[in-house]
């Protein structure tokens, strides 16, 4: 029997192959459980479809019933397709990693003074990818900004003694780094790549809706999981998902971004970005 | 619910529905129930677009295992009208 079992685990990850590292947050994971979820929905569906062709091809000869059966051997291949598809990520162990990242940003910036909102900036702005800049000066003046050729943490970006500030990596810059293709300026370009962001690969929203309104940008997350506790560091960079959010539309408009507001009620979130 | 919990679902109900409304109906030609399967599965990978990059690469290679199908009973069809022989 678990000859058997080996041998049908065996026969999946042969056809799917072992998950590669094509999603956002997917890493390759040799030793992935290959009893997940979908698996076993997979192995229960199986059994059921077939059940149901032989008894009702052999016993009962009805059509409608052999393609259901059918139908339920064709959705087990699904669930096995999907499950291979799936990011191996322990979630306790990522909201660990994340704690101690923003408590370190949130330190760092009471240290050196930093209190205005954090500018989400595009990697056509830097030499080394999309980063946002908490600004210890007066308010930056993006057309005069000159960013230094080093990734540097504390960053010399004006004419004046006082432009300075810190350049940090949110989860936003991660997302951007590994995105396939920049995404198109306009609101309906935004909405499918960020639907897909978060929706398909974050899983962090039901759906995603992007809307203008003046000089500001409307994103509004049904279904959002912002789920996180709330860090020191959000009131400067914004929850991680309004990180994410502000970070693929600076990288998509190729203009410095802000987080104006970050309003959640239940499971909805609206996030106002100013772009400038 | 995850998005791949919510395809699997409306996959489910809709290979459902139609086994139901078909058999209802009267239909009992078993080529008519696949390939209405196959056009909603096709119709639900579509509408799930949102899916990561490998998820719809298998959904693409199941599509490419069953199309196949569709192609088998087309041959089935024209060989029973042309020859008047009954699958």
């Amino acid at each position: 029997m678990t000859t058997a079992w080996t041998g049908l685990i065996q026969a999946v990850n042969s056809i799917f192959g072992p998950a590669r590292d094509s999603s956002i947050i997917g890493r390759r994971r040799e030793d992935r459980d290959p009893l997940g979820v979908y698996v076993q929905l997979g192995f229960v569906l199986l059994i059921m479809g077939s059940g149901l062709v032989a008894v009702s091809m052999f016993f009962l000869a009805s059509i409608p019933v052999v393609t259901l059966g059918s139908a339920t051997v064709i959705l087990s291949v699904v669930c096995f397709g999907l499950e291979h598809s799936i990011p191996r990520v322990s979630v306790p162990m990522g909201i660990l990693l994340m704690e101690a990242g923003q408590h370190n940003i949130a330190a760092l910036a009471e240290e050196l003074g930093a209190t205005q909102r954090a500018w989400y900036l595009p990697s056509s702005m830097t030499t080394c990818g999309a980063r946002a800049l908490l600004p210890l000066g007066p308010a930056p003046d993006f057309s005069r900004m000159r960013l230094p050729a080093h990734d540097r943490l504390i960053t010399h970006y004006g004419a004046s003694d006082q432009d300075v500030g810190i350049l940090v990596i949110t989860p936003g810059s991660v997302v951007v780094q590994r995105l396939e293709n920049r995404p198109g300026p306009e609101p309906q370009q935004l909405e499918t790549a960020l639907s897909k962001l978060l929706v398909g690969e974050l899983n962090a929203a039901r759906s995603v809706t992007v809307s203008v309104s003046q000089d500001q940008l409307l994103i509004h997350l049904t279904g959002a999981t912002i789920g996180t506790p709330l860090y020191a560091s959000h009131a400067l960079l914004g929850s991680p998902v309004a990180s994410i959010v502000a970070s693929v539309t600076a990288e998509a408009l190729g203009k410095p971004i802000s987080i104006d507001r970050e309003t959640i009620s239940k499971n909805d979130a609206l996030l106002e970005l100013r772009v400038v | 619910m995850a998005v791949y919990d919510r395809f699997i679902f409306t996959l489910w109900a809709v290979f459902a529905l139609t086994t139901v409304a078909l058999s209802a109906g009267g239909a009992n030609s078993w080529d008519m129930y696949y390939v209405l399967y196959l056009i909603e599965y096709m119709v639900a990978s579509a509408v799930f677009s949102v899916l990561n990059a490998q998820a719809r690469n298998v959904l693409v290679r199941i599509a490419s295992v069953l199309i196949p199908g569709f192609g088998v009973i087309l041959v089935f069809r024209v060989v029973s009208i042309l020859g008047g022989i009954r699958f």
